[in-house]
């Protein structure tokens, strides 16, 4: 009788994994997952643009499916460039944005589909710069290889307990040195209070954007992390970094726990009410900043104007088309247009630069300064068509102390943009 | 003049200088007139943390992070000259 129950046990979860699988549709199903695809090997980091942009581009007319893969920057630049499109199984595989209007952008479990053999990307997803130096083990680009930089992200330390609940470690912040010691060192050898056990310092994999340009702050190249030599604690998935630093809000190890993470996942509600950013103090440095004004506002001034410089600009990389600088896939250039602010007719409107701004991500016309390497030093700069004014007040909570300026009234100086009185 | 009085001239002289420095000298010593330090904007003019100041013309580089800011700033017990114990001097070890 025993032996009869095991084998029915056995049949019937044999039977439901076929279902199961049987439920995956193939990402090629137009019905399915939907029509005008665009395979995307992304940075995990970038999930949540891809979510929110996803959404919106399948209530267009055309509609546009973003298809997706959540990867390390370095490895989605080398699949692209093989041509290979790689479902990440370390992060569920594949997955696409449905067409259902009511699909939350930022709760709803997102559905997968199953690639075919021999899918080719359309576009790659890097957040640190495509070169030798941050991707070294990644192949020379193709000269077929276009890339076109993006918005900026900044990424952060990030310790339990959330931003304002006094819960969790007390720690608010780290110096460029200390993290150079933890990471570079190891916990236990950087003695550097509070963190002192490496069992509670999580990081990432060597070819994760994250890690790479925080590395490239610290002057401790990603691969050279202490964590590096235990797997348990480099980290696969940005979400999952999150869990395992909340995990210790209030088991007694608040104060040891340390972790990295790029601010479009550390700015989720979510995430902000279990953790919270340290404040940051560079090499020559006389002060620790946010990346915002303050720990509770969502303006990044400080990554703006250069006070908080772990940043780096979302690389997007594609098979060129007509141009050098234009992809092949024409709904992907699309996608490239919308993130980067070039001007795309939208039907029905919307303003890219909201869900970019919503996202936790830097459009290029508000940033004041720009680097031209991983970590490299900063430069003040105007943008051509500024939009910092406009990018204040959309931000969460956000506002403005530029003038507004309503057609009927132009601006004292400076130009009226978007509603705001630009510098110019 | 009483050696009170002296004594307190002198006093307001060295808090003067001091300021005038804050004020217009490069704190890299490299003898860049171009940028100006000023008192952060947390601090009280004569305050003793007058070593954490910040620069309010900034052109680049260092100039950018350390330019007057009205943001929040993070621990103060952290602020320049601070250094862990093992990068003392903000000398660091090598990695291993």
């Amino acid at each position: 009788m025993q032996r009869l129950l095991v084998r029915v046990t056995v049949a019937l979860a044999l039977l439901g994994a076929a279902r199961a699988r049987a439920q995956t549709p193939a990402c090629e199903d137009d019905d399915q997952v939907g029509p005008n695809r665009v395979y995307i090997q992304a940075a995990d980091t970038q999930v949540p643009i891809l979510k929110a942009l996803g959404k919106a581009l399948r209530a267009q007319k055309p509609p546009i499916t973003i298809v997706y893969s959540p990867n390390g920057s370095c490895s989605n630049i080398t699949y692209l460039y093989n041509g290979t499109f790689i479902a990440n199984a370390n992060a569920g595989g594949t997955f696409f944005i449905p067409g259902n209007p009511d699909f939350d952008p930022k709760g709803a479990t997102v559905p997968s589909c199953t690639p075919a053999a021999g899918q080719k990307p359309d576009l790659a997803i890097s957040i640190v710069f495509p070169d030798a130096s941050d991707c070294p083990t990644a192949p020379a680009r193709p000269s077929t290889v276009g890339v076109t930089q993006g918005p900026v992200q900044a990424f952060v330390f990030a310790v339990p307990g959330g931003v304002g609940t006094n819960q969790g470690s007390h720690a608010a912040t780290i110096t460029a040195e200390e993290a150079y010691l933890v990471m570079g060192l190891g916990a236990t050898a950087a003695m550097v209070a509070p963190w002192l056990d490496p069992a509670f310092i999580f990081g990432r994999p060597a070819t994760k954007g994250t890690q790479i340009s925080i590395g490239a702050n610290i002057e401790v190249p990603a691969a050279r992390w202490k964590l590096m030599a235990d797997p348990q604690h480099q980290i696969d998935q940005s979400s999952a970094v999150a869990a395992a630093i909340a995990a210790h809000l209030s088991d007694g190890n608040a104060e040891k726990t340390l972790g990295i993470l790029g601010v479009e996942i550390y700015d989720l509600a979510a995430n902000r009410a279990l953790l919270h950013a340290l404040a940051f103090r560079a090499f020559r440095q006389l002060r620790s900043y946010w990346p915002d004004s303050t720990p509770t506002r969502f303006d990044k001034q400080n990554v703006r104007d250069g006070h908080y410089p772990l940043w780096s600009y979302v690389q997007y990389l594609y098979p060129t088309g007509a141009s050098p600088t234009t992809a092949a896939n024409a709904n992907a250039q699309k996608i490239i247009d919308l993130l980067v602010g070039n001007a795309v007719t939208t039907t029905p409107p919307f303003e890219p630069l909201d869900l970019v701004a919503a996202a936790g991500l830097v459009p290029v016309c508000a940033m004041g300064v720009s680097r031209s390497a991983e970590g490299g030093a900063q430069s003040l700069t105007t943008p051509a068509e500024p939009c910092g004014c406009y990018y204040e007040a959309q931000v969460p909570n956000g506002s403005t102390r530029c003038a507004a300026c309503p057609a009927s009234s132009p601006c004292a100086s400076g130009t009226c943009r978007r509603g705001y009185c630009e510098v110019r | 003049m009483t050696m009170k009085t002296t004594t307190k001239i002198l006093r307001a002289l060295a808090v003067a200088a001091l300021l005038t420095c804050a004020a217009a000298c490069d704190d890299d010593g490299d003898g860049d007139r171009g940028k100006d330090l000023a008192a952060g904007p947390g601090d009280v003019a004569g305050s003793p943390d007058l070593a954490v100041a910040c620069v309010a013309n900034p052109d680049g580089g260092e100039d950018i992070l350390n330019a007057c800011t009205t943001a929040q700033t993070g621990d103060p017990g952290k602020d320049h000259p601070y250094f862990p114990a093992k990068a003392a001097g903000g000398v660091l070890p090598a990695l291993p």
